[in-house]
């Protein structure tokens, strides 16, 4: 006796369940996927981490965290970056309401504080290599600069990412592939935020503890 | 040699879904997005196909499927990337940048790309799916 039922047999209603509503819309796929890649960038910062936390004591008698930290610098860094991650949340609302002249505005608001953490960045890594701290001075430089390089080289990366966008914008407008290109900076800008935050905590704030 | 060719998709008689479509399959895998309601699906709907003698060849409604484009995207990018590598082990600053440059100028043409996706009509998939039962049937 065949007791199964065909799937011939049974109704289309009875089967409306969330995976018979066919694949999840490409939005979603792709936001997945890219969470997916920020989370193995977020595993090998984690490793950076580690490193620097393990290294921080090994001066080999050169200069310390306390000796070569500007707090001042570092303050106006993370007040550009936490700012521009807030202008990118910004301009992710004007693609949204789909108002391209706002998205436009946001976009160069964006770079231009990303650009300016970045300036301030290197010229702390220029002066701190002038006064002899490069990072073959140390296993606590090279770990330094190892970790907040790997950041910048991001900010970098994040914004040739952002400045193409633009360009796709004005070439192709805003359209369903160009929406989930900018979702996913979106989600790049944040990410480089929070890592940020971690970083000015463990480098910067409990490096000049005495 | 061709008459032990499998043009079933299902030579040991499978049970379940991944045998109900052509071997090789087409791009788009599944002409209709295949419903699971019970473990064997195929297996049972085989076994019905064969009480009524065949009858249930069910007439589908084919929809068109979206499909993204192919692309050498990951060929290129890979050869640049071996590029860049030799480069930065041998300490050949210029081949480096040319890896890199290369490697970010195929990106940017994959990424401004006019048309990302193809549409498969649903006359090419009825005619696919035609060609296969043919071959089934034969």
């Amino acid at each position: 006796m065949n007791i199964a039922v065909t799937i011939d047999d049974v109704g289309k209603d009875a089967l409306a369940s969330a995976s018979e509503a066919g694949p999840a819309p490409k939005r979603i796929v792709v936001a997945y996927g890219f969470w997916i890649f920020l989370l193995s960038d977020i595993v090998m910062f984690a490793a950076l981490f580690a490193a620097y936390a393990v290294l921080v004591r090994a001066t080999a008698g050169g200069p310390t965290g306390v000796e070569l930290f500007s707090q001042s610098s570092v303050a106006i860094e993370t007040a550009c970056l936490l700012a521009s991650s807030f202008t990118c949340g910004l301009m992710s609302l004007a693609v949204n309401a789909r108002r391209r002249d706002t998205v436009y505005f946001f976009a160069l608001v964006t770079f231009v504080l990303g650009a300016a953490f970045l300036a301030l960045e290197i010229r702390e890594f220029a002066d701190m290599i002038a006064r002899g701290a490069a990072p073959q001075r140390s296993a606590f430089l090279s770990a330094f600069f190892t970790l907040v390089g790997c950041h910048g080289l991001h900010v970098t990366a994040g914004l040739i990412w952002l400045a193409v966008m633009m360009a796709q914008l004005a070439i192709k407008g805003i359209r369903a592939t160009v929406e989930r290109r900018l979702l996913c900076f979106a989600l790049f800008w944040h990410a480089l935020d929070i890592v940020w935050v971690w970083l000015f905590t463990v480098v910067y704030l409990m490096g000049v503890r005495p | 040699m061709t008459q032990l060719r499998d043009v079933t998709g299902d030579p040991w008689n499978g049970r379940t879904l991944e045998w109900s479509t052509a071997s090789p399959p087409p791009a788009w895998n599944f002409a209709v997005l295949p419903r699971a309601a019970e473990r064997d699906t195929y297996w049972n709907r085989k076994q019905r196909a064969r009480a009524t003698e065949g009858v249930s060849a069910q007439a589908y409604q084919y929809e068109p499927i979206e499909m993204p484009k192919n692309s050498a995207i990951g060929f290129v990018n890979a050869f640049f990337a071996v590029v860049t590598g030799f480069a930065l082990i041998w300490h050949i600053w210029w081949m480096a940048g040319v890896g890199l440059v290369g490697a970010f100028v195929a990106l940017l043409a994959f990424a401004f790309r006019h048309d990302e996706e193809v549409e498969i009509s649903a006359e090419q998939i009825a005619q696919f799916e035609r060609r296969h039962q043919a071959e089934v049937a034969r």
